[in-house]
């Protein structure tokens, strides 16, 4: 299906404030969807005097249903096309499962008779849909409250149980198109939106008192006030900075105190002490009625950090919006098969409740509950997401399946042989959370700042204060003060977090979601490049690569039956067909039908096609010529094409390449990258693709222990590993490496365990977070050489008595300023 | 100048309700969704809370 503009600006053109669907050169474009219209196949629609086309029965159910609940208006204030409805048949019988009581205690509160959850919405484009489903709700009976936050993609809903169901909800939701799950919230996205909450809080005090602090301390700087006055005004000042210095610096006093106790140094400590120092030297100045107090500097010092942390976080919760998809590796709720005296029954249970033993009815297109054993019937199951096998396994009565691959064909009655902890999808769990233990721990570049400057200042403040006891017992605490106040690390500590606040602001922009704080400080340090297969290199579909024809009919013919052949069946190959370009499209089929694990069969032209593997074309008694390869030698797959007994085509696919990959594999080779290759995938396979990126080196056939112990192995000679993968098979090799990437449509189970995501499946992103990480590291270090110098030329200033206070405080702000503006440069990177 | 022991206290006052507001407004997610409310002005109103729904 192409897509036409569904990521665009504007999508229609509205004239007198009526949308008008465009009409491009390639057919009409849906109305509510924005995907082109099937050349034919349009639904047609009245909607205000006017006729509207509609690309499927679901835009025409949300279309309908937004007319009749009066929310027209839709149409006219959205910015982008609505979501594509019903996109994974998700049914209101699976729905129905959120009404089970056990599946509801996982993600739902109970108040009295109002229950509320949260749920994650997928399909918002626009504001306009958070208006939409907000409206919409309204209406609902029995719904309390449903308050939809666009930016994190996310509704609040609370219902009265008595009235109704959370799957009434769900289906009102679907109804208009979009997708809506309840869900536990990420526990690494939750603990960003806390810490992003309370920096909010510490910020927004820390500004409004440091304001009241820098007004006062101006009038100082100015001069002539008379001494009362400026008795007064210094209390208050004193009494102003209390809440900086308690409150906003609290997260820095914790930090600090939990590293010292870890018997390391970090950034923290030193920001702490200079933080405490200065005030209480101020405050012992200000009872003593001395000169040199630092209220303002000290408040000034919080707000800055305080606001460069906030930004670096800020582009890091957005990133994370994109942590939670419902893209759960096993789905929500299974059929289960109930076999009585009285023959079978069958119900929808939540997957939860599965034990083993249990049977179940898979159907096609559906994903497997658990893991489990198959009882009757045959179909192709698609398990790239777990083991990374790019082509569909042919599974039959007693062969064992896991749990989340996908069954393509059709039913399958499989018995469940073991769920949780023992399942396929259990075991990779625990390798996961083995993997993040025994993760080599490369300390954060600002740490390692941290170690010798705090010494160094410490070392100079004691001798300072030594020296000039011994010398002038009356200046000795002022000086020294200066010395600490002028060293103040405000540059060094705001060297790191701002570099990172315009780096990871300047690649969510570029599609690319840094999700640890620490990612681009190692990614700096990366030697050693390994890239899954399939999904990450491979766009995981097969394509078509080669028609040979082996009969009489011309190419587009022979194209253009396998394509109608192709209409009904959910095989990758024939996926694979649908996407080819037809060049003659006036063929048709009769009688299509599909022979499970085998083929597809169908009348043209007064005789028989069939279109199928080897052994199909055999079972016609028509035997296929040896190929030069024999198929454990090709690196994809065949189909052949049966008229009567002509042999009309065979058709070569293939697990097609990312366009990129070539060049961003050499690329990253040429800049001294050791780059491999990491599969779960069949030797052949993996070695064809290897070879199409420019001969890299690969491992195949690797399960996920084996991925994370060879990672593991290259780390013990010393390497810094960037993983970048995407299959549920690859989380605990992502939890291994130094530092990982996850494709864009990864499974969630990756998604958790990456450092960054991608948002565009395009790998070229990939050397560009490279090159931001080096250029971010390239800002800090100028930063830091910055904060150096300056304390260079400054320290023996303020030792040698000769700065005075005003000027200590505004040298300090300035080499701050410097140090932001500096950072801001990596926004044009 | 005199007026000054009097001005600051109540500008400290003025302080006082500023921060009362501020943490009002980040407790009751103020800055939670900066996007969306600005297009909610777009929608003349939601309509009357019909009573089409009873299924």
């Amino acid at each position: 299906m192409r897509k036409v503009g569904v990521l665009m600006g504007a999508p229609e053109t509205t004239v007198f404030g009526r949308a008008v669907a465009p009409t491009t050169a390639l057919g009409e474009v849906c109305f509510h969807c924005g995907e082109l219209c099937a050349r034919g196949r349009s639904w047609r629609l009245s909607v205000d005097d006017r006729e509207v086309s509609l690309c499927c029965p679901g835009c025409l159910a949300a279309t309908t249903a937004i007319h009749d609940l009066g929310l027209s208006a839709y149409y006219l204030h959205r910015e982008r096309y609505g979501p594509r409805p019903n996109r994974d048949g998700l049914s209101a019988e699976h729905n129905s499962v959120y009404d089970d009581a056990l599946m509801l205690a996982r993600f739902a509160t109970l108040a009295g008779d109002i229950s509320s959850a949260d749920l994650t919405l997928a399909g918002m484009n626009c504001a306009a849909c958070a208006w939409l489903l907000e409206s919409r709700l309204a209406r609902c009976a029995g719904v309390e409250s449903f308050e939809v936050n666009f930016a994190t993609r996310r509704a609040r809903v609370s219902w009265r149980a008595a009235d109704t169901g959370l799957s009434r909800i769900l289906d009102a939701v679907a109804a208009l198109g979009y997708d809506a799950r309840p869900f536990t919230p990420d526990a690494r996205r939750a603990q960003l939106e806390l810490e992003r909450g309370s920096l909010l809080r510490a910020l927004g005090v820390a500004a409004l008192f440091g304001m009241q602090v820098m007004m006062i301390a101006f009038a100082f700087y100015t001069g002539g006030i008379d001494p009362a006055m400026q008795r007064f005004l210094r209390w208050t000042s004193l009494v102003l900075s209390v809440p900086v210095v308690t409150y906003c610096a609290l997260p820095f006093y914790r930090s600090a105190c939990h590293a010292l106790r870890a018997g390391s140094l970090v950034m923290e400590v030193p920001v702490s002490v200079a933080i405490v120092l200065a005030y209480s030297g101020s405050v012992w100045n200000t009872w003593f009625d001395q000169d040199a107090v630092y209220y303002d500097s000290v408040a000034m010092f919080v707000t800055l950090l305080l606001a460069s942390r906030f930004l670096e976080m800020r582009a890091r919760a957005a990133a994370s919006v994109q942590l939670e998809t419902f893209a759960a590796l096993v789905p929500d709720s299974a059929c289960r098969v109930i076999v009585s005296s009285r023959g079978e029954r069958f119900e929808t249970v939540p997957a939860m409740r599965l034990v083993a033993g249990d049977q179940v009815l898979v159907r096609a297109g559906e994903r497997m509950p658990a893991d489990g054993l198959v009882v009757s019937g045959v179909s192709a199951l698609d398990e790239a997401i777990l083991t990374g096998e790019s082509l569909p396994q042919t599974r039959g009565p007693g062969a064992r399946v896991l749990g989340g691959s996908v069954n393509l064909e059709s039913s399958l009655r499989v018995v469940v042989s073991a769920v949780a902890a023992d399942s396929f999808a259990g075991h990779l769990a625990q390798l996961v959370s083995a993997a993040t233990q025994t993760r080599p721990t490369s300390l954060a570049f600002s740490a390692q700042a941290a170690r010798w400057f705090v010494a160094a200042v410490l070392l100079v403040g004691l001798a300072t204060a030594l020296f000039w006891s011994l010398h002038d017992s009356a200046r000795w605490f002022s000086i020294t003060l200066a010395v600490l106040v002028v060293s103040c690390p405000c540059a060094l500590a705001i060297a790191v977090p701002a570099a990172l606040a315009a780096a990871h602001a300047r690649l969510l922009g570029a599609g690319i979601a840094v999700l640890d704080g620490r990612a681009l400080e190692v990614l700096a340090k990366v030697t050693d490049c390994v890239f899954d297969k399939t999904g990450t290199l491979t766009t995981g579909q097969l394509t078509l690569r080669a028609v040979v024809c082996t009969g009489d009919a011309e190419p587009g013919t022979v194209l253009a039956i396998a394509t109608a052949l192709a209409q009904t069946s959910n095989h990758p190959i024939a996926r694979a067909l649908r996407s080819a370009p037809v060049l003659d499209s006036g063929v048709s089929i009769d009688d299509c039908a599909s022979v499970t694990g085998a083929g597809l069969t169908g009348r043209w032209a007064g005789g028989q096609v069939a279109l199928g593997s080897a052994a199909f074309m055999a079972s016609f008694g028509v035997p296929v010529p040896q190929s030069p390869l024999t198929s454990a030698q090709t690196s994809g797959q065949e189909a052949w094409l049966l008229h009567d007994v002509q042999l009309l085509a065979r058709f070569e696919f293939d697990d097609s390449l990312r366009e990129d990959a070539p060049a961003v594999l050499q690329g990253l080779r040429q800049h001294d990258y050791n780059t491999l290759i990491m599969s779960g995938d069949r030797e052949v396979a993996v070695a064809h693709i290897a070879s199409r990126c420019g001969g890299i080196s690969y491992f195949a056939n690797r399960t996920p222990a084996d991925k994370s112990a060879s990672v593991a192995a290259l780390q013990r000679e010393g390497r810094v590993v960037l993983m970048v993968g995407d299959g549920v098979n690859d989380a605990p090799v992502l939890a291994q490496a130094d530092v990982s990437i996850a494709m864009a449509d990864s499974a969630s189970s990756t998604r958790q365990q990456a450092s960054i995501l991608l948002l565009t499946p395009a790998l070229a992103a990939i050397p560009r977070a490279l090159n931001m990480a080096r250029a971010a590291r390239q800002v800090m270090r100028q930063n830091l050489c910055w904060a150096v110098l300056y304390n260079l030329i400054a320290l023996p200033l303020a030792a040698t008595g000769l700065l005075a206070p005003w000027a200590a405080a505004l040298g300090m702000s300035v080499s701050s300023l410097v140090v932001v503006l500096n950072a801001l440069r990596l926004l044009r990177a | 100048m005199e007026v000054i022991y009097l001005l600051v206290p109540l500008s400290l006052l003025l302080v006082m309700a500023i921060l009362l507001g501020f943490l009002w407004a980040a407790r009751s997610g103020q800055f939670e969704d900066l996007e969306r409310r600005g297009h909610d002005i777009l929608h003349d109103d939601d309509g009357p809370p019909s009573n089409d729904e009873q299924a």
